[in-house]
């Protein structure tokens, strides 16, 4: 009898705690941002590119070392002389950026403002994370017809923006002269094709000792030679990869067939950590690298001279792979209107202006391009502009496609497979990938 | 008589039921803390919409694990009921249960509550900014699809196996060693056990350091070769995919297919953090083995001798059988270590080359935070419990497989 | 286990054969090696993190740097990522949580382990089993939910993310309650005619008994938290809240060729390690067999 009535009572008060749960709150909290009354907001002062709310605070975060910290300190300097009633707070973060986050982002103690790259965009886009520019963009005047359109396209969901270009990368023909000149052989020029690269690669592996084209097993660096040969990793709409297919192919066998034959070295056969580490030791005389090489030379290697021009041809075009990196929103932010401006402003074309000059990164309005002050940062960035050039970029899972691409490379540089094996396999794996598997 | 019993029993029920609203509210709150709902500025702001997410998101966890805490408080208050009357007993059972609290609460909270909410994210689709869909056993299909997966598997494997033994008996072979009276044992002992103290980054910093194409053991090598007139090629050592099999097959003209990755057993690389790995936790064992050895009565030894057995016998005979119960302590904690191996991985290879030093706990880790891709918690969680699974089985069958022969002694 | 040390009883040998000198000498050789062997990384990384960027990527390598860079550990010391993130801090925030987590620890699991071994009341078996139990559970599981559970609590890059589960392991409770069980407990019936309370039993006759076996806790537990990687990786990312650990780690992609300076991080984080255990080397190393061998 004690039990049962136990029993009773164990029920009860479960049922009671359930209860409590359920009839909570009977109002549940907004779930939007308050979104303030249009009275509070001050008119666009000055050049503000849209009207903010009062007495806005806002944090921001990057990546970057110090000479990164100190441009975008800079721009935050410049934004206040434009939109004066906003505080900015920039809270960068030199390592591990997009882990912490993802784990700021789960803890509600994100930034307002932030980079966001293609892994990041995975992480908040779909997850609906990011706060979508369009309206404001239009209030301010700012189409995305302003930007390069091959950088928005990582950052678009549902035809909606979220998150606006800040700096571009891309990839030209490093060389060094000093070896050409031992080598007997003219300079490279902008109208080189591969096959004008691989002789000369022969040319330098025979005549001297310095190796004659460095290259890894690397997806990035691979781009280029398949988007010159009108291929891609993925088709449009991201639903299938295009690995196994005579535009990748052929391409790998040429990359290949220069590594047998020696004119194609890996930064590890020669002794450095990368490429570019190979060019600044002069232990070959050709790479394809990026704008990054100026800063990276001139710190570390300022004796060395080297020279860079545009991306070689392809056999059906001349395309070159980009990397690109924008500023987005938290959607939760308390001052949408703050972050939307100040975004707009940092990714405009006048901070954009400064930005350039400093020789940090190249502008994402294509009219800006020729404000690129070093020769050879110029003509890799020419390489940035050719109408096939595009990023690689597969959708949500491109990392992983990239790495399959990158191993299927490695395989075959070991002589694991062959490239028609290696990449019928990266196909099957990519596809895999690419349905989230 | 009659009418104090009665109402002590009900002064005794009074107390009961407090017990049980005590026991089942510490259990529910810590349920409402580890429920399984999206985790976004919005939801963690303020304790309300907290709630309010988990009553539209996370009912069925709560009701379930909510039947259980009620089930925990109704024994709780049995008990209680049954001790209060009297004194001695109501004073035991505070003491034990205060004395407890430190550890129940901060166990009950981050162990048994954390493993309740990975089991149930296991079986959803967790994207961590969004609510937790039942996918059912969908994650774990696709982890035992997942090449990455298998490949995991085969690595840590082989990393287990490998390890164990050669710890184990390079553990034996030191305490044996160390174990006869001699000066300095003590310094010895100490200096042996040193690299085992130092933090695995430490330890695997200076070891990618080390085996550097330019690096220390390349000299040494490079130096023993040519002191038998051979030239030496340094090797990139954690940069070689090539598995010990592969290499076999290879120096004698064959070829194991990358369609077969999984004949060409661990590779160089592999191998090369293996030995890291032995290095760094052979001494632990060593120090067990040497205490162990050191309670072995001496007149065992002493019979011994006397009716002629040589030193390899009686190390055979009698100090190996003596040993059994620490040798399973020591596969079993080595097993359970090597399994889940992830510090070196993260901070040598990331996986490399070719994926073969990937591990399962690597692949979690990169899972859950999206590395790679998008963030897939409930999928890396299915991959934990797929290697708990795996883990247990193992100490399980070591330790009735070598335990059944203990029982001689 | 017995409180005192055994001490060896010396053997002294008058007459030594000629092979039994022999085969000393070959003992004491094969120790020297595998102790060189042993220690030798630990060398190498001092001596390396002394040399020039050129010498440290040189082939061959020597072994002695040829001039003593002490500016390498200055310029170690003096990293600043901005924002409060800095050597010091990181060496500070290590210290910190290890001294931090290992005296709770010693208070939190002397209690249960005292609940455990000296107390009687039901359940304990059944709740000392369970803590048993958790002693199975592989890392992996918890690892991601508890990173998830902190940042719900809002504990992510405070040190109570690391302290709080911390103050709990299984096997120093395991190995306490071993231990007090050896406690004679004529001081406690003693105490309790005199009508002591537990506590003031617990407090006042059990721990000063205890010493060793707590200190022995105490090491353990500092060199658990000091050597802790992959929780501090996830919780306190934050570059303000880094242990030397994760420090460490950021070094090696950072510096990537410049070995030298990153085997100064190396160095600092393996010294007060390796200091503290050649001082208390007795009780890492009993406290190890222990754990193993008695349990």
């Amino acid at each position: 009898m004690k039990s049962k009535w136990l029993l009773n009572l164990t029920s009860v008060l479960v049922l009671m705690a359930l209860l409590i749960v359920a009839c909570g709150p009977t109002t549940p909290e907004p779930t939007e941002p308050p979104t303030e009354e249009p009275a509070e907001t001050e008119p666009a002062e000055g050049n503000c590119p849209i009207a903010v709310e009062d007495g806005a605070t806002i944090t921001f975060s990057g990546w970057g070392d110090e000479t990164e910290q100190q441009i975008y300190r800079d721009s935050i300097e410049r934004f206040k002389e434009v939109c004066p009633g906003v505080t900015v707070n920039y809270e960068p973060i030199p390592a591990d950026f997009q882990t912490k986050l993802k784990a700021q982002m789960a803890g509600g103690t994100a930034p307002d403002v932030f980079y966001v790259d293609d892994q990041l965009m995975t992480a908040f886009g779909p997850t609906g994370q990011l706060l979508a520019l369009d309206d404001y963009m239009a209030e301010g005047g700012v189409s995305r017809d302003d930007f390069i359109p091959a950088l928005l396209t990582i950052f678009t969901l549902d035809g909606k923006t979220y998150g606006l270009p800040k700096d571009w990368g891309t990839l030209g023909l490093v060389y060094i002269p000093e070896v050409f000149d031992e080598a007997g052989l003219d300079y490279p020029t902008e109208d080189w094709t591969w096959d004008d690269l691989r002789t000369a690669a022969q040319a330098i592996a025979e005549n001297t000792d310095y190796g004659g084209f460095c290259q890894n097993a690397d997806w990035a660096r691979f781009a280029p030679w398949v988007f010159s040969n009108g291929g891609a990793y993925a088709n449009d709409d991201f639903s299938s990869a295009t690995l196994d297919t005579p535009e990748v192919k052929e391409m790998a066998q040429f990359v290949y067939d220069m590594y047998e034959e020696g004119s194609l070295v890996t930064a590890a056969d020669v002794g450095a950590s990368w490429c570019g580490e190979a060019i600044g030791k002069k232990l070959v005389g050709m790479t394809l690298e990026g704008g990054w090489m100026v800063n990276f030379m001139r710190q570390n290697y300022l004796d060395q001279e080297w020279a860079a021009v545009l991306i070689p041809q392809g056999p059906k075009t001349r395309a070159d792979v980009i990397f690109t990196n924008a500023i987005g929103v938290n959607a939760a932010t308390k001052y949408p209107k703050a972050a939307a401006a100040f975004t707009i402003y940092v990714t405009g074309r006048e901070n954009q202006a400064e930005i350039v000059k400093t020789g940090f990164a190249y502008s994402t309005h294509p009219d800006q391009v020729d404000l690129v002050v070093d020769p050879n940062d110029k003509a890799i960035a020419s390489g940035g502009v050719l109408p096939d050039s595009r990023v690689a970029y597969w959708g949500p899972n491109t990392g992983k496609v990239n790495d399959v691409v990158s191993k299927a490379l490695e395989r075959v540089y070991l002589g694991d497979q062959d490239v028609d094996e290696s990449f019928a396999q990266a196909q099957e794996e990519a596809d895999a990938a690419l349905k989230g598997e | 008589m009659q009418a104090q019993k009665t109402s002590s029993q009900g002064s005794t029920n009074l107390v009961a039921i407090g017990a049980f609203v005590l026991v089942f509210g510490v259990l529910f709150v810590i349920t409402l803390t580890n429920a399984p709902v999206r985790s976004t500025a919005q939801v963690t702001e303020t304790l309300g919409a907290y709630l309010t997410e988990v009553r539209t998101t996370a009912m069925p966890f709560l009701i379930v694990v909510g039947l259980l805490a009620a089930g925990v408080a109704s024994v709780a208050a049995l008990v209680v009921r049954r001790e209060w009357p009297d004194l001695t007993r109501r004073r035991a059972l505070i003491a034990g249960y205060s004395f407890l609290a430190p550890y129940l609460l901060v166990t009950l909270t981050f162990t048994v509550g954390v493993i309740l909410f990975a089991l149930y994210i296991a079986f959803t689709q967790y994207e961590i900014y969004t609510t937790p869909t039942f996918v059912g056993l969908d994650n774990f299909a696709q982890a035992l699809k997942s090449k990455d997966f298998q490949q995991s598997l085969h690595n840590v494997l082989w990393y287990a196996f490998i390890v164990t033994i050669a710890q184990t008996t390079i553990a034996i072979a030191l305490a044996v060693l160390l174990n006869t009276p001699m000066r300095f044992r003590q310094f010895f002992r100490t200096i042996f056990y040193a690299p085992s103290v130092t933090s695995s980054v430490v330890i695997t910093v200076i070891f990618v350091w080390l085996y550097l194409k330019t690096g220390y053991i390349n000299l040494f090598l490079d130096r023993v070769w040519n002191l038998f007139g051979l030239e030496y090629k340094a090797v990139d050592w954690l940069g070689n995919p090539k598995g010990l099999i592969q290499l076999v097959v290879e120096a004698s003209g064959g070829k194991i297919p990358s369609q077969q990755w999984y004949l060409r057993g661990p590779s160089v690389a592999w191998c090369a953090l293996m030995v890291q790995n032995i290095f760094t936790t052979a001494p632990t064992f060593m120090i067990m083995f040497l205490a162990a050895l050191q309670d072995i009565n001496p007149a065992l030894y002493e019979a011994a001798s006397i009716d002629g057995a040589s030193g390899w016998q009686q190390f055979w005979k009698i100090t190996l059988p003596l040993l059994r119960p620490i040798v399973v302590l020591v596969l079993v904690l080595s097993t359970i270590g090597t399994l889940q191996i992830f510090d070196q991985v993260y901070l040598a290879t990331a996986g490399g080359p070719l994926g073969t030093t990937m591990t399962p706990v690597y692949l979690v880790f990169n899972e859950a935070l999206g590395k790679q891709g998008p963030i897939q918690m409930g999928y890396a969680s299915a991959i934990a419990f797929i290697l708990a699974v795996l883990i247990f089985i193992f100490t399980f069958v070591q330790r009735r497989v070598i335990e059944r022969g203990t029982e001689m002694y | 286990m017995s409180v005192a040390t055994k001490t060896m009883t010396r053997v002294r040998v008058r007459e030594k054969p000629v092979h039994q000198t022999v085969g000393l000498v070959l003992r004491y050789g094969v120790l020297i090696a595998i102790g060189l062997v042993m220690f030798m990384p630990f060398i190498l990384a001092f001596l390396g993190s002394f040399k020039t960027d050129a010498e440290i990527i040189a082939w061959p390598p020597r072994l002695l740097p040829e001039t003593w860079r002490w500016e390498n550990w200055v310029k170690v010391w003096r990293t600043d990522l901005g924002e409060g993130a800095t050597f010091p801090r990181w060496l500070f925030n290590t210290a910190f949580l290890s001294v931090t987590v290992a005296v709770l620890e010693v208070i939190a699991c002397s209690m249960a382990a005292y609940a455990f071994a000296r107390l009687r009341f039901p359940g304990r078996d059944a709740v000392f089993n369970f803590m048993l139990g958790t002693m199975m559970i592989p890392g992996a599981v918890t690892l991601i939910p508890a990173f998830v559970l902190m940042s719900k609590l809002k504990l992510l890059n405070t040190y109570w993310s690391l302290l709080l589960p911390g103050i709990v392991s299984a096997g120093a409770i395991f190995m306490l309650t071993q231990f007090f069980k050896t406690i004679p407990r004529d001081l406690e019936e003693a105490a309790l005619i005199d009508g002591a309370s537990q506590v003031q039993i617990y407090k006042d006759v059990i721990l000063p008994l205890a010493r060793p076996a707590l200190l022995t806790v105490f090491i353990l537990q500092f060199q658990a938290m000091w050597n802790n990687f992959l929780t501090p990786l996830l919780y306190l990312d934050a570059p303000k809240m880094w242990v030397l650990n994760v420090a460490l780690s950021v070094f090696k992609q950072q510096y990537k060729a410049q070995w030298n300076l990153t085997l100064v991080g190396a160095v600092f984080n393996a010294v007060p390690v390796l200091l503290l255990f050649f001082f208390f080397s007795k009780y890492y190393i009993e406290g190890v067999a222990y754990a193993g061998v008695k349990g």
